[in-house]
């Protein structure tokens, strides 16, 4: 019975991590850029392929990707907030209008980078084995992938936040995702700042999908239900808060951990049925203002 | 008294006259020539975008491309009643994997494109849809990806359609049993998607493996969303089962393939639905493939034909692509449509409906023929196959096996 | 040369001018009020100096410089900081951390971060919210959070202070020390436009007033001259 109780709690923190590092960079594009990422999981797909095509072609050790695929990631998220949503924020009469012009522009961009993909990659499901052996770890066994994930995720999500507490940038985007506005009238340049953050978006994002791609197949068109289970774990962790993003992750891994255990056809549906009460009950989230 | 006037030579006379023109009006279609004809334009809605451009674009895509080009480069395909060969011309639409569309654009090419035939659209649950559709409009349709025991069952009524895809009862999993039995097991645990795929299989399953003495001591449901296996792959070691089937598709058994590594769960028999028979799985797990048992209907050693289309559709391309259980089927179907056209001297639909329902073909797969809109499982070259030093071998029926199955599987290879 | 200097402003709403063909001025170190009903134009015209808003026509310079339709953190840059009518801090950052944002961006170039924290804390310490530096800003009462604006706006290092309805909403005790701010930013060598309601406050302390109506420039001059305008006294009392 302990046992059991374990498993499934730890089973559920390992995905956790990942759902809390893919929810913090759709929380930096909606909570500071306004921008409703639809093309966030087609971040994750990129970064997922980009790994296997590394691995399979050349061997290069999907840890190094990491390396590899954030900050090209990132550099693509940046260009395209600095072309694209740049443009929208320019043309847009009030912030309402520039966010539901960006959520379509970003739903375009999904379709756009899901093709791209379509065309570099193929359609076919793509794997790899990495790490696929048993560890024992509190009387239970799980897969060393699968751990190596998760500190990576815990690795990545510790290192963004010393950086939004302790360096200035950090504290521009956290000013800027409290009130651009003022921060702009502080010195903080806005434009750049939401660029940034977008690009950090989506460096979380490739960095997401090439630990994904360590213990799940990966595929062009994967990238839709990540993006819905990072709405629904930002929503939850409150729109805007970096913490709350983390923490929904978590919560939202256990919820789907313990649901399975119980039915797993119901995984979802505990999905839906949270996000539902939420938006009846607490619409802010739970670290939401 | 209208007739009263005439005498009966004049009346016989006008009868001769008047039937003569008769004749010759009905005579007319014939012997002015066919308008001029110089392609055969066949339409497809397929899954070029979107969750099921995955399973279309590595499974019939290849088949009918390399067909088509084959055809092609020898000139076409000779029709008697225009005397020459015609050339076959794509008309390909984009159903991103949505049945809706699939059945507009296939009403479309019927109606509006008027193509001289229908190819089908990709997944078991598009067939189900289109099937009617072709037959309603009279258009032969000759399936690829897709097949179930209920699509069994509405045969009868679909005259005009085909289907060449082996499934469950036809008749993979009573092979699967029988191997299983043979070699000893006792035990099954089953996990299958929630979808009309996995409940059907799970049931047939549910049915052949009793019969033959292997008892189901676990039977699981997975949601087709479910991420994270690791509840059932649990659950299936701690029940130690002499075999473990997962009926799912890739996203789901490559997953519970790694888990199974990751949780050191090595059943003697591990049986993976839809991804196994494909080249990626091998690519994809290396050493750990060895033993994993999956569906088949075909191996390049079997025959001449067999190695023939393997070049084909395989030399100069990735292992990944390789798919030794639906590719040599389409390509059987693909063969008996262009013989049934040859044969009808045609491209009257209803012809060639009855040609292909009545006669038999020279395909991949050596004599051929459909029966009550199935293929014969008497034409499958394979049933069950398993990987064995990186190659993936039939093992069942034993008529047709290139290889002795391997049971128990080999553990799971460390590190 | 003055320090702000200001030539036939103009901003439209729609079809209404929120701010038309104003000019006007400041001298480094003066102390100038800006009034007028509401719905004059006051903070339209702060917005057109930060740089939130750009106008339609016209120009602003700063220390001659042409600042028209420059982006806000480079006006801040430039030397001019403000805070709102409706307190503006950064609610989930700490009070210290509120004004560092100031010290860290006001100016282009790098920083020293032990000197920064330094900076902050003398700005803080300069308003009176050393006790309560770590706090988070939201829960601040509205006076302190006001000083908090004053503190952060002042970390940017200014020439020129624009404060928008400072004393709105404090009780007369806390008016009077706002208003004893104000000065000890003035003898810090600031220049300061203020736009203010409360009546007592403006006339005590500044130098020179500036009315403002429906988006014109009415009046301008000492206290004691506005106080004596018969246009203005009729825009506020009425027709």
């Amino acid at each position: 019975m302990v046992t059991t109780i374990i498993e499934v709690v730890i089973t559920g923190l390992l995905m956790g991590g990942l759902y809390a590092l893919i929810a913090v960079g759709l929380s930096l594009q909606y909570g500071v850029a306004r921008i409703l990422n639809i093309s966030h999981g087609e971040f994750i797909m990129l970064g997922g392929l980009t790994t296997w095509s590394l691995y399979t072609a050349l061997g290069v050790n999907p840890l190094l990707s990491l390396a590899i695929c954030g900050p090209l990631a990132f550099a693509l998220g940046f260009v395209i907030h600095r072309t694209l949503f740049k443009r929208l924020l320019d043309t847009a009469a009030s912030p309402g209008v520039f966010e539901s012009n960006s959520m379509l522009a970003a739903f375009g961009l999904m379709f756009i980078i899901q093709n791209v993909a379509l065309i570099a990659w193929g359609s076919e499901i793509r794997g790899y084995s990495y790490l696929t052996t048993p560890v024992h770890f509190l009387g239970t066994l799980f897969g060393a992938n699968r751990l190596l994930t998760f500190g990576m995720a815990l690795l990545i999500g510790l290192v963004f936040y010393l950086f939004l507490n302790l360096t200035r940038t950090g504290k521009a985007i956290r000013a800027a995702a409290q009130d651009p506005t003022t921060a702009g009238l502080m010195g903080v340049n806005i434009n750049h700042m939401l660029a940034l953050c977008f690009g950090l978006g989506a460096a979380m994002a490739g960095v997401g999908g090439v630990l994904i791609s360590m213990c799940y197949p990966v595929h062009g068109v994967m990238g839709l239900e990540y993006t819905v289970i990072a709405i629904i774990v930002v929503v939850l962790g409150g729109l805007g808060s970096i913490p709350g993003s983390f923490m929904g992750g978590f919560i939202l891994g256990l919820v789907g951990s313990i649901v399975t255990f119980l039915e797993p056809g119901l995984a979802l549906v505990a999905y839906y049925v949270i996000f539902i009460l939420l938006l009846l009950i607490r619409p802010t989230g739970l670290l939401g203002r | 008294m209208a007739a009263g006037g005439w005498t009966r030579r004049e009346f016989l006379r006008g009868m001769v006259v008047t039937g003569a023109g008769l004749a010759l009006g009905a005579c007319a279609p014939k012997a002015t020539p066919k308008p001029a004809k110089d392609k055969i334009v066949v339409g497809m809605s397929r899954p070029l975008s979107g969750p099921l451009a995955v399973v279309g674009d590595s499974a019939f895509r290849p088949v009918y491309e390399t067909f088509v080009k084959e055809v092609n480069d020898a000139g076409g395909i000779h029709v008697e009643e225009y005397g020459k060969k015609l050339p076959i011309e794509l008309l390909v639409y984009d159903d991103k994997s949505d049945v809706g569309t699939m059945t507009r654009l296939t009403e479309k090419l019927i109606l509006e494109d008027k193509v001289d035939f229908l190819w089908p659209a990709c997944g078991t649950s598009f067939i189900f849809a289109q099937a009617p559709l072709a037959n309603k409009y009279g258009y032969v349709l000759i399936t690829a990806e897709g097949g179930a025991t209920t699509i069994k069952d509405m045969l009868p009524s679909l005259p005009y359609v085909f289907v060449t895809l082996s499934f469950s009862d036809w008749y993979q999993l009573p092979v699967l049993a029988q191997l299983l039995s043979k070699k000893g097991a006792k035990t099954a645990y089953i996990a299958y998607i929630a979808d009309l795929h996995g409940i059907e299989y799970s049931g047939v399953a549910g049915i052949e493996f009793p019969k033959v003495g292997i008892e189901i001591i676990g039977l699981k449901s997975i949601p087709p969303d479910m991420k994270d296996l690791s509840p059932i792959i649990r659950e299936a070691k701690a029940a130690n089962p002499d075999v473990f089937c997962c009926f799912a598709y890739p996203d789901q058994v490559m997953p519970a393939t790694a888990l199974s590594m990751e949780l050191d769960f090595n059943p003697k028999a591990w049986v993976g639905g839809p991804c196994v028979n494909f080249g990626f799985y091998q690519t994809t797990f290396g050493p750990a493939a060895e033993g994993v048992i999956g569906f088949t209907s075909f191996n390049p050693k079997q025959s001449d034909a067999a190695r023939a289309l393997a070049e084909k559709l395989y030399t100069g391309k990735p292992k990944e692509i390789q798919d030794y259980w639906g590719h040599p089927l389409y390509w059987a179907g693909l063969e008996v449509w262009k013989q049934a056209i040859e044969k009808a001297g045609s491209l009257d639909q209803a012809k060639i409906r009855d040609i292909i329902a009545t006669e038999r073909f020279q395909t991949v797969l050596g004599e051929t023929w459909f029966e009550g809109g199935l293929l014969s499982k008497d034409c499958h070259t394979g049933e069950i196959g398993q990987w064995i030093k990186g190659e993936y071998e039939v093992i069942g029926p034993e008529k047709w096996a290139t290889a002795e199955m391997v049971y128990p599987k080999p553990p799971w290879p460390k590190g | 040369m003055p320090l702000l200097e200001g030539k036939g402003v103009t901003r439209y709403f729609g079809g209404l001018a929120a701010v038309q063909h104003v000019d006007f001025y400041v001298d480094p170190g003066e102390i100038v009020g800006l009034i007028g009903p509401n719905g004059a134009g006051k903070t339209t015209l702060f917005n057109l100096i930060s740089g939130a808003l750009v106008p339609q026509s016209g120009t602003i310079r700063l220390k001659g410089e042409n600042i028209t339709g420059l982006k806000p953190h480079v006006i801040c840059h430039k030397g001019i900081a403000r805070t709102f009518q409706l307190v503006r801090v950064f609610p989930n950052m700490s009070v210290l951390e509120n004004v560092l944002m100031g010290v860290l961006f006001g100016k282009p170039d790098g920083y020293d971060r032990k000197q920064a924290r330094k900076d902050a804390e003398k700005w803080l310490d300069f308003v009176g919210l050393s006790a309560v530096k770590d706090w988070p800003a939201r829960s601040l009462t509205l006076v302190n959070q006001k000083r908090l604006e004053v503190a952060r706006a002042l970390a940017t290092g200014p020439e020129l202070l624009l404060l928008d309805e400072l004393m709105a909403g404090l009780n007369p005790t806390e008016v009077a020390q706002t208003m004893e701010l104000v000065c000890r930013i003035r003898e810090q060598g600031i220049t300061i436009f203020m736009v203010e309601h409360v009546m007592k406050a403006i006339m005590g302390i500044c130098d020179r007033i500036m009315v403002l109506h429906h988006g014109e420039k009415i009046a301008e001059g000492t206290p004691q001259e506005i106080a004596n305008n018969r246009t203005v006294i009729e825009v506020y009392l009425g027709e």
